[in-house]
């Protein structure tokens, strides 16, 4: 077997080869790996200007990466992709799986050196039990509660894990995502998560499609089913898997950075409503939980004493706090639930006066 | 139906006119896999085409094995670039080769059948099989037709050289299936191999191909001994 290579998926739609450009620059401008990279891409439905960009691409790299692209001309769907991609990646032990829309984030706005894949093929190697490295950065708490998957860790069976200066926390976890892991391949074809499922209607046409912003019935279901075989019980952890969580991540998603980052000055937009305690320092951010723009409420519920691994617990007593001021929104008066928010949590990290404002 | 599997280098001035030959085919159930071993700037919309544009010339095994791995037919056409045919009597063909021929593994072609030039023709309508017994036609492995639950991976350290005859000894010796050649189907082309001829690993002296070699023999023991 040989040790590692990166799987790349991308498709047709709007931008994306020009998202693949960066995808690629920005893993190769911050991170370091002593060999010759094999990267696999699948491109569904390929086009000239992905012929010209990848060729480009295979020019500017042909020192440090081995590429092998493949243009297809059909978007068969994700998990049509992924299949064909984890087919070329079998004769590899680890893999990287990185989709052509996520940016590397540079050491300064992440806070992670450029060691970071060579550590965490260090901690597969290292920890037979973990089955991958998760590397999403999460830009904010809206884009970590919404798409994350931490709600689905047992953070109860958690172990935070220091190597080569870096930080993780280890935790079971029942769910599968297309989010950028490093994979100890052989685990998700053990545990059934792989082969993924393909979705294609009667008359053999692809439906887990979404090309710009059309959206096929079946979008996002090939994730959504290998999702459904896992499952992190605490008294049935057979069907988990163990991932280790990068605290707090290298990729950010390409679409999610939106209006918040400058991509002249490589960096996030600051604003001084949306920065936080600054207590903390990871990276460019001063977050805790390693957020560059934080929801103003977000901050009345992060007490000193809530631990970086505890991001879940705080997810669910905000869920609770926001119902019940919208239970009471006509009850009560603006002091009732400014004193109400100030009471919710013991030992903040922020005074809750100075957000309160901002929601109610 | 079939999945045909070309590596190139664009060297061979026939690649042009096999595909030329495979779009004139109205089949859906075809597609061709071309591994481009130059990331050429080759791009054609064919929804049936697709192509890997490596790095580096990988060479014809390892090209192989990629287009093995992406091919998404029941059976799989490992093409040399520097030959072309009429894909239509032969895919028209194929379904009763399937039925009609019992236990079969692999396909090739004829040297009897090939010409240097020439024009196509659509005379052959009905292609015929015979079975090789013990004699393998030179240039039989220029086009080979096989399951792809048959292909199997070839070690990456054959790089131009033997993988026709590793798929031969892993299919007739070990699986017990019999090998094929089409009698009456006219190619043109020149049967060379698809991959640099000036690359190291070419020259029979160097160590590369020594150890190939005998390796090859090792592997393929039994299969020399008949």
């Amino acid at each position: 077997m040989k040790k590692f290579c990166i799987l790349t998926l991308t498709h047709e739609s709007k931008n994306r080869p020009s998202y693949l450009k960066e995808t690629i620059d920005s893993f190769l401008n911050n991170t370091e790996y002593d060999e010759i990279i094999d990267w696999f891409i699948y491109i569904n439905k390929s086009n000239e200007e992905f012929i010209t960009t990848c060729n480009e691409l295979i020019e500017k790299y042909k020192d440090k990466v081995d590429f092998k692209i493949v243009h297809s001309n059909i978007n068969n769907g994700v998990g049509y992709g992924i299949n064909r991609l984890n087919e070329l990646g079998a004769d590899y032990t680890y893999s990287l799986f990185l989709e052509g829309d996520w940016k590397c984030m540079s050491p300064e706005i992440s806070g992670q050196s450029k060691n970071w894949l060579k550590s965490s093929l260090k901690l597969l190697e290292e920890n037979q039990t973990v089955d991958a490295v998760f590397l999403r950065r999460y830009i904010n708490d809206y884009e970590s509660r919404s798409t994350g998957i931490l709600g689905h860790t047992n953070i109860n069976d958690s172990v935070e894990l220091e190597l080569d200066s870096l930080k993780y926390f280890i935790a079971p976890i029942g769910s599968y995502t297309n989010n950028p892991l490093v994979r100890r391949n052989s685990s998700f074809y053990n545990k059934k998560v792989f082969p993924l499922k393909e979705f294609f209607d009667e008359n053999g046409n692809p439906t887990e499609l979404k090309i710009d912003n059309q959206m096929y019935p079946n979008w996002g279901a090939a994730e959504i089913e290998a999702a459904s075989v896992l499952h992190c019980n605490p008294n049935n952890e057979s069907n988990a898997m163990t991932y280790a969580f990068l605290m707090w991540g290298t990729h950010c998603h390409i679409d999610d950075l939106g209006n918040q980052y400058d991509h002249e000055s490589q960096s996030f937009y600051e604003k001084e409503n949306t920065k936080g305690c600054k207590k903390y320092k990871n990276g460019q951010s001063t977050c805790k939980f390693g957020y560059y723009n934080i929801s103003p409420h977000f901050c009345t519920l992060c007490s000193v004493d809530t631990k970086p691994i505890n991001l879940v617990h705080l997810f669910s007593i905000e869920s609770e706090m926001l119902d019940t001021l919208e239970i009471n929104k006509n009850i009560w008066s603006n002091d009732e639930k400014v004193n109400f928010v100030k009471n919710y949590i013991q030992n903040p990290e922020l005074n809750a006066e100075n957000f309160t404002k901002y929601f109610i | 139906m079939i999945s045909f599997i070309i590596p190139t280098i664009w060297k061979a001035e026939e690649i042009y006119k096999s595909i030329e030959q495979f779009k004139r085919v109205k089949d859906k159930n075809v597609e061709l896999i071309i591994v481009d071993n130059t990331h050429s700037d080759f791009y054609d919309s064919d929804p049936r085409i697709t192509v890997v544009k490596c790095s580096k010339n990988i060479f014809v095994n390892p090209a192989w094995n990629i287009g093995a791995r992406l091919a998404r037919n029941k059976y799989i056409c490992l093409l040399n670039d520097d030959i072309y045919f009429n894909y239509i009597p032969l895919i028209n063909s194929f379904p009763q080769f399937i039925e009609s021929y019992p236990n079969l593994g692999l396909i090739g072609f004829n040297d009897q059948t090939l010409k240097i030039d020439g024009e196509l023709n659509d005379d052959n309508d009905k292609l015929e099989l015979f079975d090789t017994t013990g004699m393998v036609p030179y240039a039989y492995g220029c086009c080979l037709f096989l399951k792809k639950e048959d292909y199997i991976q070839i070690d990456e350290s054959y790089k131009i050289f033997y993988g026709d005859t590793l798929l031969i000894v892993s299919i007739v010796d070990i699986k017990r299936k019999y090998m094929y050649y089409i009698d009456n189907i006219k190619y043109i082309g020149r049967v060379s191999v698809s991959s640099d001829p000036h690359s190291e690993e070419m020259n029979d002296e160097s160590p590369l191909f020594s150890v190939q070699y005998h390796k090859l023999i090792k592997y393929g023991s039994d299969y020399f001994k008949k």
